[in-house]
């Protein structure tokens, strides 16, 4: 296939329905009846020290990615002629990471939320929760479907404008 | 003669007073009996006047008994009967009394010719004097009469030089009466209004012509104010004209401004209803947004097909062309309807089908650059292989240690 790491990860995540950071199973394990099978609960997702969890595991990931990232696109188009494919490179990793940090602070307010004015328990509470995060994934699964065998394509052009068009349909939706 | 004539002097004790009746003496006038000689007190006594007449002289005499005054007993005075009563005159107010001589003695031929001969100046003149009628003198000698004539044109020269005198006296206080009265009239004026000399301007002198001018001032103000009036008022009533006038084009104006936008709301109103059934018949039509996307190629493909046609050499006929034309207005028109709610502005540009975004990735991105765009999913995998706690690591670390 001649695909690095990076790229390696990029064909995979069109073939999964969760990032592995919620969906994770071990081998072995059977399916789990949680709606995210790597946290199951706001405890795994955010514990009282603020240090570990996934969310700030996902938190301090996207901050080393921002600018990562940032500089592996700028690198990679460094030519004036891919202009416009660099500022919608950046645009959409923007726009991701606003999505992100957005999505992990509604899952702490909307949990505490549910805890304060319902008579909800922790555990019913991050079901809900899980519930609606699993649901974003599932609609973003559908457009992203489409690249799902991109890596069959023979024409690299084609295989790309698959992805960048499943891409977009993901951030329209 | 009248009864008043008959009245008698009578000689008292103490002095010459009228007799009228009983306690004459206390109740009228009377002078002193050594202010007079005996000749002169005998002349009186043979006198006859009016009791106005004796009162007069008597007060007379006793104004001018005083030292330094003439004395009566000198001789000539009333020596032989003949007085002549002189009235002060009236209206003139002077501070220092006339100086009337009372030293007049004229005989009567003597003041009786001077009396004929300026018979018509006299009264003109002196009004007031008044011929008193005197004793007969035919029983005396012809000296006595000729010395009597001698002492009576004396007494005539004196008389008229003390006349003389006394209207030179009047003439100066008249005129220093006059000059009085013109400089109480100029210090009236000056204190009018207590207005001093270094407020009056030069167009007024006295406080007369600043109140003249004063009074020209303000009828001239008066004037103009009223003229301010009228003109004032013929503004106003062209400003209210102008006023209506503007009120009434605003109003028609604003009445068409709002019939136009009610036309306009209703066109806008239709068009939006007829564009939400578009909307509503694509929708329906395509149930999925493939199919949307798939209409979206196909209008893109008819655009690209309506390009070669214009490029053709077959196209260059008239007909041809005016159909292009045409063919082009509706694509336009069919492509302004297709909804575009679920287009995204991405790095300034917009995708509306995939076929745009091969076109523009055949043109303008590396082709193994799909990893430079991300999405939500994509970012994540970027976090790690695998999700590894540090808490699972580090167990697994003293695990192994």
């Amino acid at each position: 296939m001649g695909l690095d790491e990076r790229e390696a990860r990029h064909v995979a995540s069109f073939k999964i329905t969760y990032p592995t950071v919620f969906g994770y199973i071990k081998e072995g394990a059977s399916s789990s009846k949680h709606h995210l099978s790597a946290v199951k609960s706001f405890k795994d997702w955010k514990s009282f020290d603020c240090e570990s969890g996934v969310k700030a595991f996902i938190l301090n990931g996207m901050e080393d990615l921002k600018l990562q990232l940032y500089q592996d696109i700028t690198n990679f188009f460094l030519d004036e002629k891919f202009y416009g494919a660099k500022m919608i490179a950046h645009d959409m990793h923007n726009k991701s990471q606003i999505f992100v940090a957005e999505m992990c602070n509604w899952m702490d307010v909307f949990f505490q939320e549910l805890l304060t004015t319902s008579e909800a328990t922790e555990e019913e509470a991050w079901l809900l929760v899980s519930g609606c995060t699993k649901k974003i994934f599932e609609d973003l699964r559908r457009v992203r479907a489409t690249a799902a065998n991109a890596t069959s394509e023979i024409n690299p052009s084609s295989k790309c404008a698959t992805y960048l068009w499943a891409l977009i349909q993901s951030h329209i939706g | 003669m009248t009864t008043d004539l008959h009245c008698l002097l009578c000689l008292g004790a103490v002095g010459l007073y009228i007799s009228s009746g009983r306690n004459s003496a206390f109740a009228w006038h009377s002078i002193k009996v050594d202010l007079l000689s005996s000749e002169q007190l005998s002349s009186v006594l043979y006198e006859k006047h009016t009791r106005e007449e004796w009162v007069y002289l008597f007060h007379l005499w006793n104004t001018q008994a005083s030292p330094s005054a003439v004395k009566l007993g000198a001789p000539g005075i009333l020596g032989h009967g003949v007085v002549s009563a002189i009235k002060p005159p009236k209206r003139v107010c002077l501070e220092e009394p006339l100086e009337v001589t009372a030293n007049l003695n004229l005989s009567d031929n003597v003041l009786a010719e001077v009396i004929e001969e300026n018979q018509g100046k006299w009264e003109e003149v002196a009004p007031d004097l008044v011929l008193l009628s005197s004793t007969s003198s035919e029983d005396k000698t012809q000296e006595v009469r000729l010395e009597d004539i001698l002492q009576s044109w004396d007494s005539l020269v004196r008389t008229t030089k003390a006349l003389s005198s006394s209207f030179r006296s009047i003439q100066r206080k008249h005129s220093k009466l006059s000059k009085d009265f013109d400089e109480r009239t100029s210090t009236l004026e000056s204190l009018i209004g207590q207005c001093s000399e270094n407020q009056l301007k030069d167009d007024y002198i006295t406080i007369w012509d600043a109140i003249s001018f004063l009074h020209s001032g303000l009828e001239a103000l008066g004037k103009n104010l009223s003229d301010l009036q009228a003109r004032n008022l013929s503004q106003e009533n062209s400003l209210k004209d102008k006023v209506k006038a503007l009120e009434e084009s605003a109003q028609s104006t604003l009445t068409k401004i709002s019939q136009s936008f009610s036309e306009l709301a209703t066109f806008t109103q239709v068009l939006s209803e007829e564009q939400a059934l578009i909307i509503q018949q694509i929708k329906s039509s395509f149930d999925s947004d493939d199919k949307l996307a798939a209409l979206r190629r196909d209008m893109q493909e008819l655009n690209s097909k309506i390009s070669n046609l214009d490029t053709t050499p077959n196209s260059s006929s008239s007909h041809m062309s005016e159909e292009v034309t045409a063919l082009k207005i509706q694509v336009k028109l069919l492509e302004s309807r297709i909804p575009i709610y679920n287009l995204l502005r991405l790095g300034a540009m917009t995708f509306q089908s995939q076929s745009e975004v091969a076109v523009f990735v055949e043109n303008k991105v590396p082709h193994n650059s799909f990893s430079m765009f991300q999405d939500i999913v994509t970012l994540m995998e970027r976090l790690s292989g695998t999700y590894v706690e540090r808490k699972e690591v580090i167990n697994e670390w003293y695990q192994a240690t």
